[in-house]
């Protein structure tokens, strides 16, 4: 018996009793603290639970998922959502992509810039909302100063509020916390091209044009591919500059998916509804998923 | 000789240093605007023509969020800290044995757990925020520091264990192995041979880790109306929905609120790097 148990215990002899042991804490603390939610918001999307009646549970069916598909207000933040997150990755991608290739370049306080750039990651998205807000204010924002200086315009406009630029600034705010991480991914992924080929090239007779679309662009491929799903990822749960900069105003024209989700919840207390927008939320992020997780392991 | 292609000309020069200046100018602008802001008295924040540089300096706006306000930024700062270095330490720690295992030893279902884990990190919170409220509340972890707590590491854990691993991966087998034939248990190994070697690992993962604490907010919002546990982004939005914003304050909070990522962030930068770009490029 004594040996038996000593054996079970005896970890040097079998790896997966190790590793059982070592992950044991991760999986309680990650899925076990995931898993019951997840269980729990999935029987609540096919009840009819508001909050006021929250222990009165009624089975409907699919009856929350038909109305999810039908709602207006749901049609129209999944096209909020989708304007966001289209401008918001293919700006970053595309400034991403050109700033890291100049800061691959030598030049003097290179590394002092490669340092400074990162701090915008490293911002809470609540601060870069009330920052954005402080320098498009409507009456003394240093925006509308400089604008009005240089002839752009010719009275201050309260963009927050405008249903024209509501939703530029919050791709604005959203591109300048959010492009150092692609700047960051993409150089790294630069920095592995040898300058041979180059050189090979450019003794061919290319152009530096050419050799950044026959060279640079094909070899940071995966870079690009890794940012542009992981960005479309953040961009969906984007919620923190919507709350701070709009609100989703001025009407619902900022309300994205995230945001509708989290006003159905917290604000009009539809629990089983909210749960139902949830894993339609849910299964779209899963899907992105699993295209990363695939091309992480094609890579290795 | 070198290709002329590849070297910089003046024209090349001038060219760099234009598009340099107003990437810097658009990445640092905001960050000086706040500084500035924060460091005037109320009464010119408001004038017309806004003072490139103040014309007075004052510390009142940080006295005033310090000193005991309707929101009072210390002790926000204060629940923000302990919140995001209880995180970090509970995520290393036990990051560092999830991260060996799945890195060093081979076992069965270690790559479907591996999965499962980054599939639970890419989960939409907002998903989760309504069970998390209703199930806290049973638990009572409503309204407790001990609730973010929780909440934050189950999405903050992944995270570390990833950029760990991807650490633990190119340590040679050779330096373990000659550990073990000295005697070493493999956690021996891993406490006295991986885990020092890997300390940059450590550093980079636990200041992500840290960064994506200090700014979690919606989560927070879910879970925590009491202003005595507000965390510094749920202080700070309380600004907004007062009537009068006083952006004096505002900008002054915000400079507390990016002091310690920013600082952390400048000073750890190359480690930083390392782990933002672990899921991203081949190690």
């Amino acid at each position: 018996m004594k040996t038996s148990i000593k054996n079970f215990f005896d970890f040097e002899k079998s790896d997966a009793k190790l590793a059982a042991a070592l992950i044991a804490p991760t999986f309680i603390l990650v899925l076990g603290v995931v898993a019951y939610p997840l269980i729990y918001s999935f029987v609540m999307s096919f009840g009819d639970v508001e909050f006021a009646n929250i222990k009165d549970y009624n089975f409907v069916g699919f009856a929350q998922f038909k109305k999810v598909f039908t709602d207006p207000d749901f049609i129209n933040a999944v096209k909020v959502s989708a304007r966001f997150i289209f401008s918001t990755v293919f700006i970053k991608l595309v400034i991403g992509t050109l700033i890291a290739v100049m800061l691959k370049e030598s030049f003097m306080g290179r590394s002092l810039a490669r340092a400074l750039i990162i701090i915008p990651w490293a911002t809470p998205f609540v601060v870069v909302g009330l920052m954005w807000k402080w320098m498009l204010h409507s009456k003394v924002g240093v925006f509308n100063f400089l604008l009005l200086k240089f002839g752009i315009i010719d009275a201050y406009i309260p963009f927050l509020s405008t249903k024209t630029f509501a939703m530029p600034f919050v791709i604005t705010a959203d591109v300048w916390q959010g492009t150092p991480f692609f700047i960051i991914v993409i150089l790294a992924g630069l920095q592995t091209i040898p300058d041979e080929l180059y050189e090979a090239a450019y003794i061919d007779g290319a152009s530096r044009i050419k050799a950044f679309f026959r060279i640079t662009l094909p070899l940071v491929k995966f870079p690009l591919y890794i940012s542009t799903i992981l960005g479309t990822i953040f961009a969906i749960n984007s919620f923190d500059l919507f709350f701070v900069l709009t609100k989703g105003g001025p009407g619902n024209i900022t309300t994205n998916v995230t945001l509708f989700n989290w006003n159905n919840a917290f604000k009009f207390y539809h629990l089983s509804y909210a749960s139902a927008i949830s894993y339609v939320i849910l299964i779209f992020s899963m899907m992105l998923t699993i295209g990363y997780v695939t091309l992480m392991r094609k890579e290795k | 000789m070198k290709n002329r292609l590849l070297k910089q000309t003046a024209i090349d020069k001038i060219i760099l240093y234009f598009f340099l200046t107003i990437t810097m100018i658009f990445f640092l602008f905001p960050f000086y605007w706040i500084v500035m802001t924060s460091i005037q008295p109320k009464g010119q924040l408001y004038s017309l023509t806004p003072n490139f540089i103040p014309k007075d300096v004052t510390i009142e706006n940080y006295i005033s969020i310090l000193g005991a306000g309707k929101v009072n930024i210390a002790i926000a700062l204060k629940n923000s800290l302990i919140v995001a270095i209880s995180v970090t330490v509970v995520c290393i720690f036990f990051g560092i044995f999830a991260a060996y295992a799945f890195a060093r030893l081979k076992f069965k279902g270690s790559n479907s757990m591996f999965v499962a884990l980054i599939f639970a990190q890419m989960l939409p919170p907002v998903a989760l925020l309504i069970p998390f409220y209703l199930i806290f509340k049973q638990v009572g972890l409503t309204n407790t520091l001990q609730g973010l707590i929780v909440m934050q590491i189950s999405w903050l854990l992944p995270i570390v264990i990833w950029i760990l691993y991807s650490y633990f991966k190119t340590i040679p087998d050779d330096l373990e192995n000659s550990a073990r034939i000295d005697g070493a248990s493999k956690v021996e190994a891993l406490l006295r041979i991986i885990v020092p070697i890997s300390l940059p690992g450590l550093v980079s993962s636990g200041v992500i880790c840290f960064v994506f604490s200090m700014g979690e907010f919606m989560s927070a919002m879910a879970i925590v109306n009491v202003t005595r546990l507000h965390t510094l982004p749920l202080a700070l939005a309380q600004f907004v929905t007062k009537y009068s914003i006083e952006y004096g304050k505002i900008t002054a909070s915000a400079v507390l609120a990016i002091l310690f990522p920013v600082l952390f962030v400048l000073i750890f930068q190359r480690y930083i790097v390392r782990g933002l770009t672990a899921g991203a490029v081949k190690a």
